[in-house]
């Protein structure tokens, strides 16, 4: 499916992506048993379509035009543009909850068990505010604040959620998530440092004391460089790309450790009824799926990026139990409309998710 | 008759019923379940059929409520006589995709023809003069970055006398301006705001003042049809598309760098160009034939390495593909039309020597 969905993709100019996601989803929901019952999803890829040109023709559409306008008025290197793209940027980020928001107000909307659908109850600005300030205060305290706001944002989320006429509900502290935030966190710090120092010592030991001097006669466009000084350029650059490769693989892996923590403690922190959530993800087994996952995703050039979703719905599924009972034949059908449009601005600003 | 499982769609809780299929379709009948008839017209698969395998579907009619069956005669029975629940690969799917997929297409390529087609050559004519001036000085700025702008007394007015020799035959030229610039590249360009530069080194190596009208002429055939501005509409278009492919934002000119790379012409608008420049000397008694004997140079340095590159200017013979064909289009000027030489002797001197000063 993961192929038929790339190829077709290819023929329709990725205009397929909507049909295509469409059809992951459908499959991923089927694998997914509550009970006996399979979850089913009833989106339809033409509403995914709707959404993302909805969202193209408001937002888009005239972002692009003015942009091009300017630069064909002014030149493309007119202050004007930078600064449209700098309000254009500040939207997005302002937007970029009620995207996520609204993704899964749809996507619950689109869920069925046992032929009850789910909803987001709730209202994605304040949802959006609140994110919009979550990266602020995020970017302030340098990341610290990240379990208090996950716990805030969450509350919002996982307890706006409804199945049918029953309600989710979301309550815990952020305390029991910092002994692992301050693991990755100071994990990250010194996996930065080490691979830094590695590198750095690898490239000094290759390329000697004459590459300062190279790379300066290099950035200044001076003459052709020696065969030795263009190795030691070489050498520079391969260690910087080499840098950015290690960070990029070893960054997830060591968030999967507050990743498995944080997933946790939130699904307990998550009741219906009178049951209550409780995933058993551990560091390790996290960690396992990560680097699984980051070699599928590199040896399949992203094209298994489906099923990389499903090995992680997988997961959560394997471990995901429910405490208590639900009085299930109670549960009336969710009374919310159900729109004819879908998660526009998430497909536009490529938030991710399923 | 068997017996399969029924939500209703209003409330999760979980139904028995006896399920038959009839001449119409498929009757429910509950304890607590109203008695009713599934046609089989709008009956349709939750998941794909499976042999030996609960089958859930539902009814275009019902929205939310699902029948699930687990008696393989029934499912047997009812397939034979909605053969549509079965799915899979058949024609009809094919068809439908393949239908979509040629549509989609379709659209994109009419889009496409619209937008980098139909259009720019409309908008060229509709930009207002200040934004083709604008744009047009940046991308002379930025693709003669560095270079002397050559300049003498009498090479300026030999410079002059061509273009007013061109616009003898052609009242309607636009008000062009002609720049020379030091650059040992031998090229010649034509920008948005009816601006043409040309290199030193392609008036030092033309054989006379008739090959470098000749190619004054070209130019002039991109500014009247304004293919610099249609280029950058084009651009901009082009843009346009794939933002709307990708969903987001893209970059195809996001540089004066970039924007200098539309002053490559398709191999039509260079057609249009050498006619435009056959008329154009032709009205104004040029030979035509300076212009083939310039091709023909360029032909034979085809095969010497080229001069290189200047900065962003390219050698002409890199950029002006198909050179063979359009020496064929060119033709002596008609009966009745007496050559006039462009420059005398010492204007042609003048106008070889403004870059020595």
């Amino acid at each position: 499916m993961c192929f038929v969905n790339f190829l077709l993709g290819l023929l329709t100019l990725s205009i397929y992506r909507f049909w295509a996601r469409t059809n992951v989803r459908k499959h991923i929901w089927s694998c997914v048993h509550i009970n006996g019952e399979p979850l089913e999803y009833t989106g339809r890829g033409i509403e995914l379509f709707k959404g993302a040109l909805f969202v193209f023709v408001v937002f888009g559409l005239p972002a692009v035009l003015l942009i091009a306008g300017i630069s064909i008025a002014y030149g493309p290197e007119h202050p004007a543009i930078g600064a449209v793209q700098t309000l254009f940027l500040f939207i997005v980020s302002l937007l970029w909850g009620a995207a996520v928001f609204r993704a899964r107000r749809y996507q619950l909307s689109r869920t069925q068990w046992r032929g009850i659908r789910g909803w987001l109850e709730g209202s994605a600005t304040t949802y959006s505010l609140l994110y919009f300030g979550s990266l602020l205060a995020r970017g302030m305290t340098l990341g610290w604040i990240t379990p208090v706001m996950s716990i805030n944002l969450q509350e919002k989320m996982l307890g706006g959620m409804r199945f049918g006429s029953m309600p989710f509900r979301f309550k815990g502290r952020a305390g029991p998530l910092y002994p692992a935030y301050a693991i990755s966190w100071f994990l990250t710090f010194a996996v930065f440092i080490g691979i830094a120092i590695a590198l750095g010592a690898a490239v000094a030991f290759l390329a000697g004391d004459d590459l300062s001097a190279a790379l300066g006669d290099f950035f200044a466009e001076k003459e052709q460089p020696t065969e030795e000084q263009a190795f030691k350029i070489g050498v520079f650059f391969a260690g910087i790309a080499g840098f950015y490769l290690l960070l990029f693989l070893f960054y997830p892996i060591v968030w999967s450790i507050y990743a498995a923590r944080e997933m946790a403690v939130l699904a307990g922190y998550t009741s219906i009824g009178d049951a209550r959530f409780r995933l058993r993800t551990t560091t390790g087994s996290m960690i396992g799926l990560t680097i699984g996952n980051i070699l599928i995703w590199v040896f399949t050039l992203g094209i298994g990026g489906p099923y990389v979703n499903q090995r992680l719905v997988r997961y959560l599924c394997d471990r995901m139990e429910i405490d208590g009972k639900v009085d299930v034949d109670n549960i009336r059908q969710s009374t919310a409309p159900l729109s004819t449009m879908g998660e526009g601005l998430a497909d536009a600003l490529d938030v991710g998710g399923l | 008759m068997a017996s399969a499982i029924y939500f209703d769609g209003l409330s999760a809780a979980e139904h028995k019923v006896d399920v038959v299929v009839t001449a119409n379709g498929l009757r429910l009948d509950g304890a607590d379940t109203p008695s009713q008839l599934w046609a089989f017209r709008g009956l349709e698969p939750i998941e794909r059929f499976h042999p030996h395998r609960p089958f859930r579907i539902s009814h275009k009619s019902r929205p939310g409520a699902r029948v699930i069956l687990s008696d393989d005669t029934l499912i047997t029975d009812l397939i034979a006589h909605a053969p549509h629940l079965k799915g899979g690969f058949h024609m009809k799917a094919v068809k439908r995709i393949a239908g979509w997929t040629a549509g989609s297409l379709a659209v994109t390529a009419l889009g496409a023809y619209l937008v980098l087609q139909l259009a720019p050559s409309y908008l060229a004519f509709i930009l207002p003069d200040s934004w083709r001036n604008r744009v047009g000085q940046q991308i002379e700025m930025s693709l003669t970055e560095g270079a002397r702008q050559c300049h003498s007394t009498e090479g300026d007015t030999a410079l002059a006398a061509v273009v007013a020799r061109l616009a003898e035959g052609n009242p309607d030229m636009p008000p062009i301006t002609v720049r020379v610039y030091a650059v040992p590249v031998m090229n010649a360009f034509a920008m948005p705001g009816d601006r043409i530069v040309m290199t030193g080194e392609l008036i030092r190596q033309a054989e006379n003042a008739d090959q470098v009208a000749g190619v004054l002429a070209h130019e002039l055939g991109h500014v009247t049809h304004r293919h610099s501005e249609a280029q950058l509409v084009r651009a901009t278009g082009l843009q346009l598309l794939l933002s709307l492919l990708t969903g987001g934002g893209s970059d195809t000119i996001g540089s004066i760098a970039g924007l200098a790379a539309i002053l490559n012409y398709s191999r039509q608008a260079e057609a249009e160009a050498d006619d435009f420049a056959v008329e154009a000397m032709e009205a104004s008694d040029v030979d035509p034939m300076a212009l083939r004997g310039f091709f023909e140079m360029l032909l034979k340095q085809e095969g010497k390495p080229s001069t290189g590159a200047f900065g962003k200017i390219t050698s002409a013979l890199n950029t002006h593909p198909g050179t063979e064909d359009r020496i064929d289009k060119i033709h002596p000027l008609p009966a009745g039309h007496a050559i006039r030489p462009v420059l005398s002797t010492a204007q042609w001197q003048a106008l070889r020597n403004i870059c020595k000063s």
